[in-house]
């Protein structure tokens, strides 16, 4: 039986043409650290990456890209760089476990964050602040796929000398990214999640921001990262970086089979939740709660029918089975619990969406065991 | 072989992928592309499975249990999470480390920054030959010692520290022994019982495997506890978060088996290869020294200085050998090696210290391009040294003050 993926969010295949670049860098033994001609081209490779990710994401002339092991990690890096943090509710795991004693900004109920909410907190701090204030709001979320009004909360917290952050590991790579256009000094972005292969990620900032390192030794990366580069997989990213565009445009399609799933499921179950339709979001993601129907019960049925799809963040999912990205958008637990994410991408066909919506609906009308009370 | 190929001989840097650990890897890198978190589907299983699968393997090679390894992104993090995770999850308790001076840079740098974070830190000196005292060792041992860090091979010059010896130390002051073993991990045996040790780093891409991925050895009985320096979505235990790199876990874990299996194969060849490059020149060069303790040393790591040649001038006369002077992560900056000042080695001859490193794939026609290489080198160089020059009519090198680089 064929397997269908819909858990693009989760971590994409590998372009091929990235693949093929990461097997074909794994042929040589690059330490960028070097001298001789194998750590020159290291060297090269690395720089390259640098370019081009700066390019692809119209950063600022005198930015910076440092590589990471992670997004995790280059959140981590980000975060753990200052003094105080305002974020909001609904921000990737990696940025709310390494943030100590954040402001935490409430989103509403289609899942955005409240820019008064924000305007009014940096307006209370104004006064007692003495470092800046980083803002870290993510341009995408992973569950909902909501994007943020990143410009508006930049063009806020600039008013009040903060330094703004987004984690767009979510969204690079399904939506254009301009961080220019966003006006944001700090950007996190991760391989996995566009084509890209796992085990790198990037911090691109502004040069004036001053980050602290989390991994001391020989000095790498302008000494905020150091171990020996990851060049195959930097490699790797660069080039599915180069790709972005084409990316974006497949993703982007994917919203018309994004859209017939909703359609087909709310017909089915017309109290069917869709967190949230009304707001803008990334174009593969549905993220729906059939009432009364587990996710783990609809996950581990479609799993066995070799259908992927996710409940909440991949790194947290059956752990602790409540997302928090929906307890902060109000979602009843009954509910929540309820919830299955469903993330497309370049190589999912009609036809898979025909399968799926075949199995599910069989899967729904044979459930009345299943459901609860 | 062509004059103008590249030899490889840098394998304390990086080594090249063994082909049977990319063939491992492939079917990560295409079908099999699951997120291993994604614990709701059969991509997310076979993810799992692969990465328990290379836990088990690694966790073979050092006698430990599988649930003991975490994997991380190389040995820089897995010694910066093992020195700074030890000292701030036990900080309120206990605030001394003793570590030694030869030390990789990511042990001493994150000695550094614990320094000022209000630890106090010994920095042993070495011998001569490179290696610790014992009895300096465990003198140094205070009440408030938390940890002893020392690692197993050195990267410069390949000496072998005695590490069961300073396990059983460390058990007898009920001291925590983290030893990082980037150099030493499936090219010597290691049993993390017999050694007492709690918490070791390795790396892959030392081993034939690929880069971006390491792990952290840390001791579950009795039970070592780590604060973590990246968090987020709770993966390795809490101890390491992040999505983990599969198709890189599936090359440390199949480098880890071969390594396991063709140890004394590897090791054999190895030896062979260094006994060659080591008595040819040996026997026909004067003035070349080894840097480290002759006898307490792996091999195929062969570090040596020259006197009376310039070292970059060396460096590009051997120019078709991919060779390091310093450690590959420090040698950019060109400042003489610390690991060689603190052996004692003077700077003329810290300066042209070149480590020739010999692995899996060093052939033996290789070894004898390069001896035939660095023997016209050598006599070459010496004919245009003013050094050679002064020394023949007897001046004392070492009293020459050298221009800061």
């Amino acid at each position: 039986m064929r397997t269908i993926y819909f858990d693009y969010n989760a971590t994409t295949p590998m372009h091929e043409v990235v693949t093929l670049c990461v097997l074909e860098t794994m042929k040589n033994p690059h330490n960028a650290s070097s001298l001789h001609a194998q750590g020159q081209k290291a060297r090269q490779i690395l720089e390259n990456a640098r370019i081009i990710i700066k390019k692809s994401i119209n950063a600022p002339i005198d930015s910076q890209v440092i590589f990471a092991a992670s997004g995790t990690e280059a959140n981590n890096l980000v975060i753990r760089s200052q003094q105080q943090c305002i974020i909001s509710a609904i921000e990737h795991k990696s940025i709310l476990n390494s943030v100590l004693n954040p402001i935490i900004i409430p989103v509403n109920k289609q899942g955005l964050i409240n820019l008064d909410n924000l305007q009014q907190t940096l307006e209370a701090l104004e006064k007692t602040k003495d470092t800046p204030i980083l803002v870290s709001i993510m341009l995408a979320n992973n569950e909902t796929g909501v994007i943020q009004p990143i410009k508006e909360v930049a063009k806020i917290a600039h008013k009040y000398s903060c330094i703004v952050h987004t984690d767009a590991a979510q969204a690079f790579g399904k939506i254009p990214v301009d961080m220019q256009d966003l006006e944001v000094d700090l950007i996190t972005i991760s391989a996995h999640k566009f084509g890209g292969p796992l085990g790198t990620a990037a911090v691109i900032f502004k040069d004036k921001i001053q980050l602290k390192p989390i991994i001391f030794g020989g000095g790498q990366e302008q000494g905020l990262r150091s171990g020996t580069e990851n060049i195959p997989a930097i490699a790797g990213m660069s080039k599915a970086v180069e790709q972005i565009s084409s990316t974006v445009e497949s993703v982007q399609k994917t919203m018309v089979l994004r859209d017939r799933i909703e359609k087909y499921i709310k017909r089915i179950v017309p109290e069917a939740e869709i967190f949230d339709q009304n707001a803008p979001r990334l174009p593969n993601t549905s993220y729906i709660a059939t009432p009364q129907i587990l996710n783990t019960t609809q996950l581990i049925s479609l799993g066995l029918r070799n259908i992927c799809v996710g409940t909440a963040a991949a790194c947290s999912s059956m752990q602790d089975g409540i997302s928090h990205v929906l307890s902060a958008m109000k979602v009843k637990e009954s509910i929540a619990r309820c919830a299955i994410r469903i993330s497309l991408g370049w190589d999912n066909t009609e036809e898979e969406v025909d399968i799926f919506l075949d199995t599910w609906s069989d899967l729904y009308n044979r459930s009345n065991g299943l459901k609860l009370d | 072989m062509t004059n103008n190929q590249l030899i490889y001989m840098d394998y304390q840097a990086t080594t090249p992928i063994d082909p049977r650990v990319l063939d491992a890897m492939i079917p990560y890198f295409t079908e099999k592309f699951g997120n291993v978190h994604s614990s709701g589907h059969i991509f997310g299983w076979e993810a799992e499975t692969a990465t328990e699968q290379a836990r088990a393997q690694v966790a073979s090679l050092i006698n430990a249990n599988p649930k003991e390894i975490i994997f991380t992104s190389g040995a820089t993090e897995s010694n910066n999470l093992a020195i700074k995770g030890i000292a701030n999850f036990y900080k309120d308790k206990k605030n001394h480390i003793i570590t030694a001076s030869t030390e990789h840079k990511c042990v001493l740098e994150s000695c550094r920054q614990l320094e000022q974070n209000n630890f106090d830190i010994t920095y042993l000196p070495v011998q001569k030959n490179g290696m610790i005292s014992l009895d300096q060792l465990e003198s140094a041992i205070k009440q408030n010692t938390i940890l002893v860090s020392i690692m197993m091979v050195n990267n410069e010059i390949g000496v072998i520290q005695p590490i069961k010896q300073i396990g059983a130390i460390c058990r007898k002051h009920g001291v925590f022994f983290h030893t990082d073993a980037a150099q030493a991990f499936g090219k010597i045996p290691i049993d993390v019982e017999e050694m007492n040790i709690d918490l070791m780093s390795v790396s892959g891409h030392k081993i034939y495997s690929p880069k971006g991925i390491g792990a952290l050895y840390v001791r579950r009985k009795p039970r070592v506890r780590l604060s973590p320096i990246i968090s987020g979505g709770g993966q390795e235990r809490g101890m390491r978060s992040g999505t983990l790199p599969v198709p890189l876990i599936v090359g440390l874990g199949k480098a880890a088996e071969i390594a396991q299996a063709e140890m004394e194969k590897d090791r054999l060849h190895i030896t062979r290869l260094h006994n060659l490059f080591m008595d040819t020149l040996f026997k026909n060069i004067t003035d070349i020294y080894l840097n480290g303790d002759k006898e307490q040393r792996i091999h195929g790591n062969i570090n040596l200085s020259f006197a009376y040649i310039e070292g970059e001038s060396m460096l590009m006369a051997l120019k078709n050998l991919a060779v390091s002077s310093g450690s590959a992560c420090t040698s950019a900056s060109l400042e003489p090696s610390y690991v060689l000042k603190s052996i004692g080695v003077t700077e003329d001859l810290a300066h042209t210290s070149i480590r020739f490193g010999i692995g899996r794939f060093t052939t033996e026609s290789e070894i004898k391009i390069a001896i035939d290489l660095i023997k016209t080198s050598v006599i070459k160089l010496k004919k245009m040294s003013p050094l050679w020059d002064m020394a023949q009519e007897g001046i004392d090198i070492n009293a020459i003050e050298w221009a800061e680089h």
